[in-house]
């Protein structure tokens, strides 16, 4: 383990939750939720994880026009007794990665709770509300948190990351829960400021953060107002959404006619 | 190996790091090679338009904003950005027939030159380097003429890479892949076989 994590600190933890988010999520959700957490409560950084053994480092990516780098680091906000992780999804040795980070926060940090931040594309309208879906290792775990206007959810394919970290850390005996917001689907290549603060919202009340998420529904207004400005101008484009709004669901055609509309109103991919 | 290279660097107190490189791309061999910049943070990125000659990866036509560095060029960058360090990475364009050739290209590395050393403030004496770029050009030329005259390239091949000579950088779209994929196997072919005669006559 000594290999593996880089210490810069040492903080005293009471009895805190893990947050774990995830580089790359679709409506850049996960990254979001914990930038913008870490940010409000002031976690700060002390831990790295050492990147050799868990990806490919015979160069770099440029994305954004920015050269890119894995990275997996752990903050503690004393004050609200949480600690985040945030980190690229390993490319190899996946199961020593999450037992590592699960190792790390069951005996060092003494996390008593795990959550996952990630979303799910839905075939849902911008103007609905979304849902959060939660997927739990321990029933007892999934009782505390009813009140908390989370979804079940059923799901059969290949584990997400935060899927295998769950499974992991229930075979340490961990209690966790894995959460999944909603996002439209034609808002997952750009952000989707609504569930971001949707996420955000359930961490506030569950950890009694008391947030100030007002630039939040800013950001959402704005984005909303642009794409009513595009409804206006693109009647095919009304129609879709309109049919999302009734809970209709759309061909691949009308899909991806969409998709391509607003990723190219909102100017997604452009910084 | 980049760690290393980082902690020498940050002994010394150094704030920034300076990568180089080649970029492979569709440009004759008689244009002026541009500079492809890659910072490792979006301070720098906002910097570096400031740069003469000087492109990001999302002001090169049909490449998006997205690509790759391979080796140490690539890794110093995000090593740095994991320690905090600013780093860029200074990428001088090459025609990409002659990318296996076994000569330098010093054009492209002038270009790289007058990139950091306006950045740096300094003062070197280029004029050998753009000697020696305008010898090597000439050399290609010849070499290109003869290849043409044996018609060792086909001559729609020399067609697709005379076209280029015309084109402004900006302007590199007509070229697609496929067309450019049957110059390199040419090219590339030709290099394999004569590479020491290649040579010589360099």
């Amino acid at each position: 383990m000594k290999d593996i994590f880089k210490f810069s600190q040492q903080p005293k933890f009471e009895n805190p939750s893990l947050i774990v988010g995830w580089n790359k999520d679709a409506g850049q959700l996960s990254p979001r939720v914990i930038e913008y957490l870490n940010k409000k409560i002031n976690g700060r950084s002390f831990c790295d994880i050492e990147p050799v053994d868990f990806f490919s480092l015979v160069g770099v990516a440029v994305e954004k026009d920015i050269a890119q780098f894995p990275e997996g680091k752990f903050y503690y906000c004393e004050k609200s007794d949480l600690v985040i992780f945030k980190g690229s999804e390993p490319e190899f040795e996946r199961y020593r990665f999450l037992d590592a980070v699960s190792d790390l926060a069951q005996h060092h940090c003494r996390i008593k709770h795990l959550y996952t931040i990630n979303s799910t594309i839905s075939s849902i309208a911008h103007t609905n509300s979304r849902k959060i879906f939660a997927v739990f290792n321990k029933t007892e775990f999934q009782k505390e948190l009813r009140g908390y206007d989370l979804e079940d959810m059923n799901w059969q394919g290949t584990p997400a990351i935060s899927s295998y970290l769950l499974w992991v850390a229930q075979r340490k005996d961990i209690p966790g829960v894995s959460l999944w917001t909603q996002i439209p689907f034609y808002l997952a290549a750009g952000e989707d400021f609504q569930a971001i603060k949707q996420t955000l919202s359930f961490l506030d009340n569950r950890f009694n953060l008391e947030l100030d998420l007002k630039d939040m529904d800013e950001q959402t207004q704005s984005q909303n107002a642009k794409i009513d400005q595009l409804r206006q101008e693109d009647t095919e484009i009304n129609r879709c959404i309109g049919a999302l709004e009734s809970g209709l669901s759309l061909s691949e055609e009308e899909q991806l006619g969409l998709i391509k509309a607003v990723s190219e109103f909102l100017e997604f991919g452009k910084s | 190996m980049a760690n290393l290279v980082l902690d020498v660097a940050e002994k010394f107190g150094c704030r920034r790091v300076y990568t180089s490189g080649a970029a492979v791309t569709k440009i004759h061999h008689t244009a002026k090679p541009r500079v492809w910049a890659v910072p490792n943070n979006q301070n720098l990125a906002k910097e570096i338009k400031q740069y003469q000659n000087t492109i990001l990866m999302s002001e090169i036509e049909g490449r998006g904003d997205q690509g790759a560095i391979t080796g140490l060029n690539g890794l110093l960058l995000g090593v740095a950005r994991k320690r905090g360090l600013e780093a860029v990475c200074l990428m001088g364009e090459i025609p990409y027939y002659l990318q296996a050739a076994p000569w330098p290209y010093p054009k492209a590395s002038k270009s790289v030159l007058e990139v950091i050393t306006g950045i740096l403030g300094l003062k070197v004496d280029l004029s050998a380097m753009e000697e020696l770029g305008q010898k090597i050009e000439q050399q290609i030329e010849d070499f290109l003429e003869s290849l043409y005259n044996t018609e060792a390239i086909p001559p729609e091949v020399r067609d697709e890479i005379e076209k280029l000579r015309y084109i402004e950088p900006t302007e590199l779209g007509p070229i697609t892949e496929e067309e450019q994929k049957k110059i390199m196997e040419h090219i590339d072919e030709l290099f394999d076989q004569g590479g020491r005669t290649d040579e010589r006559h360099l």
